[in-house]
């Protein structure tokens, strides 16, 4: 197997793998990996992706090769998303070779996230705006400025200890809604405005959108477990809530 | 007065979403245009069910022709537009019902919630088929 037509079908496998850790859609990594091999000329590609994990197999040089990965750990990065798009579109149309892809892929996969200070501040933000649009002032803001930075904190350090995404749902409505509750005793506000901004950034929007992206491309095992990710999440979230709220009122 | 604010409350929430998602900084624009406009649809035709559906499928359709316009993918565009619908509020008050131990309306507010998540998904599920190309002759379709 020649080191060329090797780097077309690890391009093609590592796009495929950015997409999925990135929170991509499963059609977009399946799309993706396809379109790359296609270019490259490897004939009898196929792929079968979920959301945790990908096989990817095609003919190199007379031979079935194939790439398997495991994702075990996603977050939402659309800026990768679009990175890797914007390079698997250069192969199809504007004659990106096999090394430059990969090194292009390789560049956007090791690629740092934001730094926390400014996600911190971007959660803080989303929840104390939330909290105006929903009837809230200048305390409800300030107020919920605070618990969202807080609740990114707490957030942040369950995905440290690697707690599994539901639990974490839970322990977050659960928390968000204690940190309100508490905050309004010292300041007067409307609880409806504060506990409801601070939960909106941690609705589960993009599984959503996902699994009806997912479903509407035909991939519907992607589709069904996606929409269950999100019921799940939504209802633990509100579980907690309503457990401060039960804790609150004693 | 409290209109202008709650709009421009609404169009910085989406933003700092998107920045939240590492959503590139050249599309946050689209982004808080298309989540005013669906958010102002839904309070326009005053809440309810067909409401939730149709400023879904507002944010649904302009993110399409956004993502058409700029080139980009829908779901940048799509995932912070569509987060000023979703409905927390009604989320709150079903569970401020239930641990206030008022069973029928917990129920009632919280059917309502998730028949409204229900109809802002049937409205994106309209908009992507909109503008999905059908490839017949694709080698996938044909083996299946």
């Amino acid at each position: 197997m020649t080191a060329q037509s090797m780097a077309a079908l690890d391009s093609a496998a590592l796009a495929a793998r950015i997409i999925l850790q990135s929170s991509g859609e499963t059609y977009r990594a399946e799309e993706t990996a396809l379109r790359i091999c296609a270019s490259f000329g490897l004939c009898d590609a196929q792929i079968m992706a979920f959301p945790t994990g990908f096989v990817l197999s095609a003919k190199v040089d007379g031979r079935q090769e194939s790439r398997v990965f495991r994702v075990q750990d996603r977050s939402i990065r659309l800026d990768r998303i679009d990175k890797v798009n914007a390079v698997s579109r250069e192969v199809v149309s504007a004659g990106l070779n096999e090394e430059g892809a990969l090194q292009r892929l390789l560049a956007i996969h090791g690629e740092a996230p934001q730094r926390m200070w400014k996600i911190n501040l971007s959660y803080a933000l989303t929840a104390a705006f939330f909290s105006v649009m929903f009837g809230g002032g200048y305390r409800e803001f300030s107020l919920c400025f605070l618990v969202g930075s807080l609740t990114h904190l707490a957030q942040t350090v369950l995905l440290r200890l690697r707690y599994p995404s539901q639990l974490r749902s839970f322990l977050l409505g659960l928390f968000t809604a204690l940190a309100s509750v508490a905050g309004l005793r010292l300041i007067q506000g409307s609880q409806e405005a504060v506990i409801t901004g601070v939960i909106m950034p941690l609705l589960p929007g993009l599984a959503m959108t996902n699994a009806v992206r997912d479903t509407m491309r035909g991939d519907l095992i992607s589709g069904l477990a996606r929409g269950a990710e999100a019921l799940f999440s939504a209802v633990l979230l509100s579980t907690g809530v309503a457990s401060a709220l039960l804790i609150g009122g004693l | 007065m409290d209109v202008l604010i709650k709009a421009l409350a609404c169009m910085a929430a989406a933003c700092f979403f998107g920045l939240i998602l590492h959503q590139p900084k050249s599309t946050l624009h689209y982004t808080a245009l298309i989540g005013l406009l669906g958010y102002a649809v839904y309070t326009l035709l005053g809440g309810g069910l067909l409401a939730y559906f149709l400023s879904g499928l507002t944010v649904g359709v302009l993110c399409e022709l956004a993502a058409r316009a700029a080139q980009r993918t829908t779901t940048l565009f799509l995932i912070s537009a569509i987060i000023p619908l979703v409905p927390g509020l009604g989320l709150y008050r079903s569970m401020m019902a239930l641990s206030g131990q008022d069973y029928s309306s917990a129920l009632a507010i919280g059917i309502e919630t998730l028949a409204g998540i229900g109809a802002i998904a049937l409205a994106l599920t309209v908009a992507t088929a909109l503008f999905s190309s059908f490839k017949p002759n694709d080698s996938k379709n044909v083996q299946d």
